[in-house]
């Protein structure tokens, strides 16, 4: 198996990477949409994931990937075996990063009979798709916006529940599925629904930078890597565990961060000079900006942590006039400005 | 090589193109290939297999190829009759180190563009199937050649997998001219991971792929890869200016998508921006520094070569329509045809591993009656075997029923807009209104919308399905006015997208708007009778289709050759004498309901 291009070695993409980041400090922020042209590194920064973030213990034998030591979130399975009087052992994996390719069958994804065992032995048993390999980890959806928009919806309905049910050929399974959803996509290939842009907690627009140094700096470390992989990956070992110490610090940290009242009010006027509907932006904003607070180390959110965060969260939750050519970018500024005050 | 590299000869680059994947072809990707007929697309990799190693597998790929045989599964006949799971590897997996040859690339859709890309990229294949002993991950190193059998202005193959393939090649003759030996590039694979670039090649290569309005990096790295094969094959460890010209030349020359502006007077301020002192330890490769001059003879080296190797067409302005690549996908999305969604509406026998679902009670019962005759047969054959487990129902992939699913298909609208001299006066704001508002719609709705515009000596298919809104908005404010009217052509053109998008499984809607004074006849010479003529006689082509049309006649009066096209091409007419756009979208609604 190919190692992975280190995330650390990643040029420039700050906001994509920073917000791929924040999900690993706080899963719970919900999905990250990352849109953007061919070649801006989008598959890589995901990719890049199993070795940048810390190794998650997992209970053996488990399909579902439980962890040993959360009672509330085991699969049936694991529950059964305790019951049973087993003592349950666990191993150190590598996060999850599971690739759901465009196309993939409902069954894939979802899970389904086990049609070789009801075939030849006659027996109804379960066998988990995509999104039970996907549980703790992440769940990569490259051109997302082409993907069947019921699948796009069933996607983000499991990863809110954290819940996978399945009802189908006479089986009836529940199991554990909680992941971080990353779709990426060229927005000139065809537009996600807005109904569903509104489910991703964050979304980042990529673009290859113009610069020229950057560019040289981007092929010069893709090739230093292709030349040898190991030696490329050895030397940016430091950056990527240094990332990865500030998300494991960060993640301690954050159920003790407090969102000063003044802050709060602040998120809720800057979706209201946006005008976002419902409730999803607000807590898209304050979530981000508690993550990215605690991944600074900073003692308290403040105003500029939803300063830095407030593209993210709500550029794909403007009501849009698909006609108008006015980037979304460029209007959350302006509201920004208009709230916050310039910078 | 290195002299004269503008004046390669398209065999010539094909026979480089062939040496360069052999030697590299895994991180290089593959081809595009383009030509007229089959004979020379398979010389061409003909040639390729004669440079790859001895013994490297081949194989062509059916487009319809189902997952379990693309990626691996489980051998449902082997498992059947064995009782116990049996594993098929895939053919990609079984492929490793090979050559993946697609016939037929221009027709990959966007499922299977995803497949190849994620194993193009990661260089295996996940074991899919829960075998005993089977490893995690089976390598899957592959170089493809794919060939792009589209018609002129057909979509070309998807944008990812163009993107990913480093040679985008046109052929028109064999053989090739054998410049290769398989020995050389066996000798030259030794060599390459030797071979250095400086930074001032680099930069140049960088800064070229930017002139010319080349976004991707990819094809960057692709031609940096690819002018080390070149000083490999040559037995040197260092790339030359000429390494670096012909291979911009090969892979960069067919993606460029707009001409360099012109390089301002040499007196003025030094251009390009000089190379900056190297950055840190981490290039040990640039023992000497390059003046000025050094790089700038280079790119204008770079450049002399590329020039050969451009598409036809180009501008010094950026691109008005979308890149091919987004013009490709954006048609993608799902495979709508194969009645893998919806509604049950019965079952038929098939194989429930391509994605369809199995009706496990339609298939005990089709595999009832054969009972007792199979266990009869099979204890015959494994008297022996009693003590193994036997399943208790003998299904044999015979018995397979999957469910058959109905789902309504979807909408391609077709507008047709006349931007010719006497529509465009008083009608072409309020059309382009009044499409723009049809495709908010369309968008809103998931529908697919396409554009032609008729002015001149023929109609231009501006926009081919497409769901994006962007790349449909662009077209249309990019959409000039003033001309004959080729009437003929327009509605040809209409007919032939018709047919392609009823191919993808759609419904289309035909929208002319136009006041059909028709005056360019479909050679494109004028006279308003032959063009009239033409114009009823393709008509009645649309009519044999029986498709849904609307004529929207724009002219000051209702016009009689509206109403003749219309009637011959059994569309309803609707007259808009004194309109704006809210109205024209108020009856194109009205017909759509």
């Amino acid at each position: 198996m190919r190692l992975a291009f280190p995330f650390s070695a990643i040029v420039g993409q700050e906001e994509m990477k920073r917000a791929i980041l924040l999900t690993a400090v706080d899963p719970t922020i919900g999905g990250v949409l990352i849109l953007g042209h061919r070649g801006t590194a989008k598959s890589t920064a995901v990719r890049a994931l199993p070795a940048l973030l810390p190794p998650m213990a997992v209970v053996r034998g488990c399909r579902y990937g439980c962890d040993p030591d959360n009672d509330a979130r085991r699969c049936d399975d694991c529950r059964a075996r305790i019951a049973a009087g087993e003592k349950l052992r666990h191993d150190k994996h590598p996060v999850p990063v599971v690739d759901l390719p465009l196309g993939a069958t409902e069954d894939r994804v979802v899970g389904a009979l086990d049609l070789e065992r009801a075939l030849t032995r006659g027996e109804k048993a379960y066998e988990p798709g995509l999104l039970a390999r996907a549980n703790r980890g992440y769940l990569y959806v490259d051109e997302i916006n082409l993907l069947e928009d019921h699948l796009v919806d069933l996607l983000l309905d499991v990863a809110a529940t954290g819940e996978n049910v399945v009802e189908r050929e006479g089986i009836s399974v529940r199991h554990p599925a909680r992941f971080v959803l990353v779709g990426s996509g060229n927005p000139e290939e065809g537009d996600l629904r807005p109904q569903l842009l509104d489910r991703f907690g964050l979304s980042v627009e990529v673009t290859t930078t113009a610069d020229l140094d950057a560019r040289v700096e981007v092929i010069k470390r893709r090739d230093a890597f292709d030349r040898d992989p190991e030696g490329f990956t050895a030397k940016w070992a430091s950056e990527d565990l240094d990332a990865r110490k500030h998300v494991e610090r960060a993640r301690k940290k954050i159920d003790a961060l407090k969102v000063p009242d003044a802050v709060l009010r602040d998120a809720a006027r800057l979706c209201a000079a946006v005008g976002t509907d419902g409730v999803r932006g607000e807590l898209a904003l304050l979530r981000g900006a508690r993550a990215l607070a605690a991944y600074d180390g900073a003692r308290a959110v403040t105003t500029a942590h939803l300063r830095t965060i407030a593209p993210s969260a709500l550029r794909h939750r403007l009501r849009r006039n698909v006609l108008d050519d006015v980037g979304s970018a460029v209007r959350i500024e302006r509201a920004v400005a208009d709230v916050l005050g310039a910078a | 090589m290195n002299e004269a590299a503008a004046a390669l000869d398209l065999a010539t680059r094909a026979e480089l193109a062939a040496a360069v994947l052999a030697l590299d072809g895994v991180a290089l990707g593959g081809a595009v290939l383009r030509a007229p007929r089959s004979d020379i697309a398979e010389a061409f990799v003909a040639r390729l297999r004669a440079l790859m190693p001895d013994g490297a597998p081949h194989r062509r790929l059916p487009l319809a190829i189902p997952d379990d045989r693309l990626l691996g599964g489980l051998d449902l006949a082997m498992t059947l009759a064995h009782g116990r799971p049996v594993a098929d590897r895939g053919l990609l997996a079984a492929l490793d180190g090979g050559l993946l040859v697609i016939p037929g690339a221009e027709r990959i859709g966007a499922s299977l563009a995803a497949r190849l890309t994620q194993v193009l990229d990661l260089g295996h294949v996940a074991q899919r199937v829960r075998v005993e002993d089977a490893p995690e991950h089976h390598a899957a190193r592959v170089t493809i050649v794919a060939i792009d059998e589209a018609e002129a202005d057909e979509d070309p193959v998807h944008g990812a997998i163009a993107d990913r393939c480093a040679f985008h090649l046109t052929l028109d003759v064999q053989p090739l001219p054998a410049l290769y030996a398989r020995d050389d590039v066996a000798a030259a694979a030794a060599l390459l991971p030797h071979v250095i670039t400086d930074d001032a090649q680099l930069r140049t290569l960088v800064h070229t792929a930017e002139l010319y309005g080349i976004d991707s990096l990819r094809a960057v790295r692709a031609a940096l890869r690819t002018a080390r094969c070149f000083a490999a094959l040559d037995g040197r460890r260092a790339t030359t200016d000429g390494d670096l010209a012909t291979a911009a030349a090969l892979v960069l020359g067919p993606r460029a998508t707009r001409l360099p502006e012109p390089p301002p007077e040499a007196s003025d301020e030094p251009e390009p921006p000089p190379p900056p002192p190297p950055d840190d330890a981490q290039n040990q490769d640039d023992s000497a520094e390059r003046d000025d001059q050094d790089v700038r003879e280079l790119e204008e080296r770079i450049i002399e070569a590329m020039a050969a190797a451009l598409p036809v067409g180009l501008t010094m302005d950026a691109p008005t329509r979308a890149p091919k690549a987004g013009r490709a996908a954006g048609r993608a999305g799902a495979d709508r045809s194969g009645g893998l969604r919806g509604r049950q509406v019965g079952t038929r026998r098939g194989d429930p591993r391509g994605g369809g679902r199995l009706d496990l009670v339609e298939t005990l019962r089709a595999a009832a009656p054969w009972q007792p005759l199979r266990r009869r047969t099979r204890d015959a054959q494994h008297a022996a075997a009693a003590s193994t487990p036997q399943p208790r129902v003998l299904v044999r992939p015979d018995d397979f029923r999957i469910r058959r699913l109905f789902e309504p298909a979807g909408t391609t609208a077709i507008f047709v807009v006349d931007a010719s001299g006497s529509s465009a006066v008083n009608r072409m704001a309020e059309a382009k209104g009044a499409v723009e508002l049809l495709l908010a719609e369309s968008y809103a709705r998931r529908d697919e919308v396409a554009l032609i515009a008729f002015r001149g000596a023929q109609a231009e298919i501006l926009l081919p399905p497409t769901r994006a809104i962007a790349a449909a908005k662009r077209a249309l404010a990019a959409l000039p006015g003033g001309g004959g009217t080729p009437l003929a052509s327009a509605i040809d053109r209409a007919v032939e997208l018709t047919l392609r998008a009823r191919r993808e499984g759609n419904d289309t809607v035909v929208v002319f708007l136009t006041d059909a004074r028709a005056n360019v006849a479909r050679d494109g010479s004028g006279g308003r009778e032959q063009a009239m003529a033409d114009a009823l006689q393709s008509a009645r082509v649309m009519r044999g289709l029986e498709g849904q049309v609307l004529v929207i006649d724009t002219s000051p009066r209702p016009s009689p050759q509206a109403q003749d096209v219309a009637a011959a091409m059994g569309a309803r007419y609707v007259a808009l004498p004194r309109t704006d756009a809210r109205s024209i979208h108020a009856a194109v609604t009205a017909a759509r309901a």
